[in-house]
């Protein structure tokens, strides 16, 4: 669904990213860790189209992203680590909003269901957005991108913030997204989050997928230790 | 699909404070300005409707008089006043209102209302145009020069960008959200407007006059909507949005002006008007161009006469020469004073091409003409004036020069004309024509508005959405 192909940035003479072959599954939780710079965020800027790729693709479901990047766009949902939604809109009239720009017109009993999907209560999802709490406002950007029918969900450090109720709840919604199929790509730095949830897990370091690891064969303790030993490295 | 985009533009407008208090502010301002502009207008039109009678009346009633004497006597003229005024004075409180006409002499037209106000009248009135023109794009700016800028700083650009919505119906819907402040208060000026001047002109010219008086402000806003979203498009932050919109306002509305009229001034001087009166007076008494001066004309207009009578003396001719010198004297000067105005409206015509130029720096400047021109405020309708009193003047004139030709003989200083006479003086009128056909004399005006409107919309549709899609990683 989401597949990078010797991707590359660079911001003048620094490589943020290089050369990256990267592919997440449809039904997939793909998580990428690494330090602050090691090239997270501008690997989801460039499947965004925030950023034009120096070398490499970006595709979304076979779509590449430079070339098509209204087609990509279609396919995918954003999930940034700071939600900013309109805060003088309700929960409900963002949603609505957000699905309007997608070309999507919802009857509102689809809406309230997508509210209920993400576990936020009608009542909430009719107050206006500015006195939501983080967790809340990624609720309803999760709910845009369940009513969007994304086919990929890319986040950016969803995590933090949240406090651990919040947290867990989100990780729930997350795996539960992927068992409807969709693919996700988490940019994180929660090692617990990031083993709890995902199916596979990346680590990069100065522009560079150094390392490419299976959750499934990892403890927590374990994949701290290979992230230490990966950051030891540079 | 559209109108949701527009309906959370307005609903995000509606919900900020702003919004809330511009409009109050202009609604504040708006319907005191009409009401302001009404009584103005009605005491003004009480005023030249009584002056009018009194004038008229004290004509008629001079009494036993030679013509001449009467010609001297002279009528004053007022200026109508147009109901469309209340809109916009114009130029009419600096162009004066009184015309005293008398034989021989073709006088400017003056008692300006600007005169008699205070200093802080330099400052300008409150009426409907000063609130349209000047202050409700002021508004529109403050309420619109965050709805790009602002969403970049919000962070809402990079789901925007995101969401794969066209940057194109997104600036759209922006665009138009900027008019519904604009349509309530400029709706309920003109509704007011209407229901107050309803029956004081021909429905149809009010009506036009409405109509055209829209289209002007929905092209100016136009502009100022392009202005604004080009430069919340295209500038970093809502900070220098509102610096940079403020300056385009502040240069558009009041530098550009003030320098157009300094430069019309400095490069096409007016003359003085002592010096172009005293110029005229004397060019009349030593002929045009110094060739023909009175004297020889007067021996030779005499000498023709009596030839074209056969007789020797004056006191055998069947008409009083004295009318008829006087009236060939009235002829020469008019062609003195044609010559003269001519030269003056020349003058003014290049000044007038400095501020059409000029319109290519303030978008303002051609609403301003156009929205003075529908209300019969402008300089080309105070010119139709001063040249239907100038026809005024004459035939009057010519009408007692005459009657003193035919009624007496030469040298009878004497005679008298009475009430009979004065009465066949007619009655002043002027018509301002239909605000269609004053508006087709300002075509360059309205050419300059649409190119400004052309212009920054081709600009703000090429560029913005480039720059409503470029999110800053």
């Amino acid at each position: 669904m989401l597949q990078a192909i010797g991707l590359t940035k660079d911001y003048g003479d620094l490589r943020a990213l290089d050369t990256l072959d990267l592919t997440v599954e449809a039904g997939e939780i793909f998580c990428l860790l690494g330090a602050n710079g090691a090239g997270k965020t501008t690997t989801l800027n460039l499947f965004l189209n925030f950023i034009q790729p120096c070398a490499g693709e970006a595709r979304v479901d076979g779509i590449e992203v430079a070339k098509q990047p209204t087609d990509a766009k279609k396919a995918l949902a954003y999930l940034p680590e700071q939600v900013m939604l309109y805060p003088k809109l309700t929960g409900f009239e963002n949603l609505t909003y957000f699905l309007e720009l997608s070309g999507l017109r919802l009857p509102e009993s689809e809406r309230n269901a997508l509210f209920d999907q993400v576990g936020l209560d009608q009542a909430a999802s009719r107050r206006r957005l500015e006195t939501y709490s983080k967790g809340m406002r990624q609720k309803v950007a999760l709910a845009i991108a369940l009513g969007k029918k994304a086919k990929a969900l890319l986040l950016d450090e969803p995590t933090s913030g949240l406090d651990p109720r919040a947290s867990k709840t989100f990780s729930d919604l997350m795996t539960n997204l992927r068992d409807q199929g969709m693919a996700l790509l988490m940019a994180t730095h929660d090692l617990f989050r990031a083993r709890e949830m995902s199916d596979r897990i990346g680590v990069m370091r100065s522009g560079k997928l150094v390392g490419c690891y299976q959750t499934a064969d990892l403890t927590t303790a374990e994949l701290e230790s290979l992230y230490l030993q990966h950051m030891s490295e540079a | 699909m559209f109108w949701n985009l527009f309906l959370k533009e307005c609903r995000l407008q509606w919900r900020e404070k702003r919004f809330v208090w511009s409009l109050v502010v202009l609604l504040l301002l708006a319907v005191p300005a009409v009401a302001v502009g009404f009584a103005h207008y009605r005491s003004d039109l009480s005023e030249v409707e009584a002056g009018a009678v009194a004038e008229r009346e004290r004509w008629v009633q001079q009494g036993p008089k030679n013509p001449h004497s009467a010609a001297h006597y002279g009528i004053f003229v007022f200026r109508p006043v147009s109901p469309l005024r209340v809109w916009d004075q114009g130029i009419t409180p600096f162009a004066g209102g009184v015309v005293f006409t008398e034989a021989h002499i073709k006088t400017d037209a003056s008692y300006e209302t600007a005169q008699d106000q205070s200093t802080l009248s330099r400052f300008g009135s409150l009426t409907p145009a000063f609130v349209l023109l000047y202050l409700v794009p002021l508004f529109l700016m403050i309420n619109g020069f965050a709805l790009i800028s602002g969403e970049r700083e919000q962070g809402t650009l990079r789901l925007l960008s995101a969401s794969a919505a066209d940057p194109r119906r997104l600036l759209a819907a922006k665009w138009l959200s900027l008019f519904p402040i604009v349509l309530l208060v400029g709706g309920v000026m003109l509704g007011l407007g209407l229901v107050l001047l309803w029956g004081r002109l021909p429905a149809a010219n009010l009506l036009t006059a409405s109509a055209l008086c829209a289209l002007v402000l929905l092209l100016y806003y136009g502009t100022i909507a392009n202005m604004t979203l080009l430069c919340s498009a295209v500038l970093r932050s809502s900070h220098q949005v509102l610096v940079c919109l403020l300056l385009f306002w502040m240069t558009s509305s009041l530098v550009v002006p003030k320098l157009a009229a300094s430069a019309a001034e400095s490069w096409f001087p007016t003359p003085d008007r002592e010096a172009f009166h005293g110029a005229m007076k004397q060019e009349k008494k030593s002929g045009m161009d110094g060739h023909d001066p009175a004297d020889q004309r007067v021996a030779r207009i005499r000498t023709e006469t009596l030839a074209k009578y056969g007789v020797e003396k004056e006191e055998d001719l069947p008409i009083n020469i004295d009318g008829l010198l006087m009236q060939e004297d009235e002829n020469y000067g008019n062609k003195v004073f044609d010559r003269y105005y001519e030269e003056l409206a020349a003058v003014h015509a290049q000044q007038e091409r400095v501020f059409q130029w000029s319109s290519l720096l303030s978008p303002l400047l051609p609403a301003r003409v156009l929205s003075m021109t529908l209300a019969g405020a402008d300089s080309g309708t105070q010119h139709r004036f001063n040249e239907a009193v100038e026809v005024f003047r004459r035939d009057y004139v010519e009408l007692l020069n005459t009657d003193m030709m035919h009624e007496s003989r030469s040298g009878d200083w004497r005679y008298q004309a009475d009430e009979g006479l004065w009465s066949r003086v007619p009655v002043f009128t002027f018509d301002f024509g239909s605000p269609l056909s004053r508006f087709a004399t300002q075509s360059a005006a309205l050419g300059m508005l649409l190119l400004w409107f052309l212009i920054t919309g081709v600009l703000t549709a090429w560029l913005a959405p480039k720059f409503l899609q470029k999110v800053t990683p």
